[in-house]
């Protein structure tokens, strides 16, 4: 709990510290909601194309215009509905992208916009109840997408972030409807520390 | 005489599907099987299936069986346990039945060539017995090839065997003797004909009309669009044409287990995989896939029209049987059955797990 509250502490001190124009590190905690999810795995519950909750981190490099991150989300009830057919159903996803940060719209501006776009894996961990259609899958995959970044303090923005995630296509699943591969809109908020 | 015989056939058929419910299925798989059912809607959904009607038995009684969607979407009317489907190849275990109960009888040699009753098929070496095993494909006996053109050249060797047509024989030997009322055998006694009334007594026709009144609407469903079509060929032979309810079908996989229809020396004939010549099983016995699963033997069949199919699993090591007809070929086109695993079909897959 200490060890927790020192390292809050820490964040909080180096968003006061002026920032370096030139590169720097970023860790972007979100949160939001995987919308309009599409897969071609066994949909016992009826929710494939419900929104659902997702949240996850990104951590990256950045020099003037130009950055890479690594982007690590979790929709945790990826496959649930109302039923309890489905005892666990997530996907992860793990993507390397580049972002490239478009020129201020004037100088003393604090908003700022990016696109991004990289690949990685979705990983599909799927459990029903009679344990028929379980599988845990992992899938080549590619992401793009874009956000705002609004400048609070020296080291620290909010950021509102939108990106489209979809795998290739996989083995047939076990139920036989179609191959395996997952799709969905990601919509998350959160803030960006900077290093 | 005939018909006191078949009554009391019926009755007891009745009275073991009627089975005290403390006898069958407790604990666990109890649980299981009643999850089961609980796929069943989502599993249609996702197979493109507008109406579905399923039948559940434990033991030769029926512990679940019910209707989901519709068997007629334009009249909103709802499938159900007594909805009348065409059951499309499952027509072949009753084939298999049929010619079993002639081999028992002394009046047929499944070992006597083909060509003593048709010459539709090519190889003259063939025999019926690899006929009904779906082996007389290229060199008889030596490959397994599911093929239903193929198999409607045992239609005129129930004809000889039982000395009428086959759907008399259908009707005379299974369903009046199982008092499977809500089956007819043949979609086309909808219509009046000489032959039809030759055949069966004006009651009976007048009820098969009833029966076939009712049937599911048939459907095609393409990208999620489901869409009126038409019914399959309506008549009747060896590989296809019966029309059924799931609880009509439960009443003969009663008979089956019960031992009505032929002993059980002679089923487990006709439950043993066909050695090919290279000395591998087939897939299929005699009118009959049979396979392995993690729930033990496995006894099927399934059927397929382009706007109907069908399933009976039976998993005689726990006691239990699946039956499922559908209006559209969600049960069977997505998945390869013909190659001999039930457990491409998801429906499948689910109970026999919930079976374990």
């Amino acid at each position: 709990m200490r060890s927790r509250l020192g390292a809050v502490w820490i964040c909080a001190l180096l968003t006061m510290v002026p920032s370096e124009a030139t590169a720097e590190w970023t860790v972007r905690p979100f949160f939001g909601a995987a919308v309009s999810p599409n897969h071609g795995f066994v949909d016992l519950e009826q929710a494939s194309s419900d929104s659902k909750l997702a949240w996850g981190v990104a951590a990256g490099w950045r020099r003037r215009a130009i950055g890479v991150e690594f982007d690590v989300s979790v929709v945790p009830g990826f496959f649930d509905g109302v039923d309890d057919l489905i005892i666990e159903g997530n996907v992860t996803t793990m993507m390397g992208n580049v972002t490239w940060q478009l020129p201020k719209p004037h100088e003393s501006s604090r908003l700022r916009a990016y696109i991004s776009g990289g690949a990685g894996i979705v990983h599909v961990r799927l459990e029903d109840a009679l344990d028929a259609f379980s599988s845990r899958t992992s899938l080549v995959a590619g992401n793009a997408g874009g956000g705002l970044l609004v400048r609070l303090r020296p080291r620290l923005d909010i950021n509102a972030d939108v990106r489209y995630f979809k795998s290739q296509y996989g083995d047939v699943d076990q139920a036989g409807f179609s191959e395996q591969f997952v799709s969905f809109t990601r919509l998350t908020g959160g803030v960006v520390l900077r290093f | 005489m005939c018909r006191l015989w078949q009554g009391a056939v019926a009755s007891v058929i009745v009275v073991v599907l009627c089975a005290d419910p403390s006898a069958q299925l407790t604990g666990d798989r109890e649980q299981r099987i009643a999850l089961f059912t609980r796929y069943l809607e989502p599993l249609r959904i996702q197979a493109g299936i507008p109406g579905l009607s399923a039948a559940i038995t434990s033991d030769a009684r029926i512990i679940w069986e019910g209707g989901l969607g519709f068997a007629d979407m334009e009249a909103r009317s709802a499938a159900a346990a007594h909805t009348p489907y065409p059951v499309a190849s499952i027509t072949k275990t009753f084939t298999s039945t049929l010619l079993m109960q002639c081999v028992e009888e002394g009046r047929l040699n499944l070992d006597a060539p083909i060509r003593t009753f048709t010459t539709t098929v090519p190889d003259a070496n063939a025999t019926v017995r690899q006929v009904l095993a779906m082996a007389s494909d290229a060199v008889a006996g030596s490959t397994y090839r599911y093929d239903g053109d193929r198999f409607v050249a045992l239609t005129p060797v129930v004809e000889a065997c039982t000395g009428v047509s086959y759907r008399v024989a259908l009707a005379r030997q299974v369903l009046d003797r199982l008092g499977m009322a809500d089956s007819v055998p043949g979609h086309d006694l909808d219509a009046v004909t000489d032959a039809a009334s030759a055949a069966f007594e004006q009651t009976t026709l007048t009820r098969y009309r009833a029966v076939l009144a009712r049937i599911a609407k048939p459907y095609v469903v393409r990208n999620r669009r489901t869409m009126l079509s038409e019914y399959p060929p309506k008549g009747i032979n060896a590989s296809a044409g019966l029309v059924s309810t799931v609880r009509d079908l439960a009443r003969y996989d009663a008979a089956i287990d019960a031992h009505v229809l032929m002993s059980s020396s002679t089923q487990l004939i006709a439950w043993a995989p066909f050695r090919l010549a290279s000395g591998r099983e087939a897939p299929y016995a005699l009118g009959w896939f049979v396979q392995s699963t993690v729930s033990g033997r496995a006894v099927w069949h399934y059927g397929q029209w382009p706007t109907f199919s069908s399933l009976i699993l039976k998993l005689p090591d726990r006691g239990l049987t699946l039956i499922l007809l559908a209006n559209s070929d969600g049960l069977s086109s997505r998945f390869p059955l013909a190659a001999g695993d039930v457990a491409v079909s998801p429906f499948a897959r689910a109970f026999i797990q919930a079976a374990r």
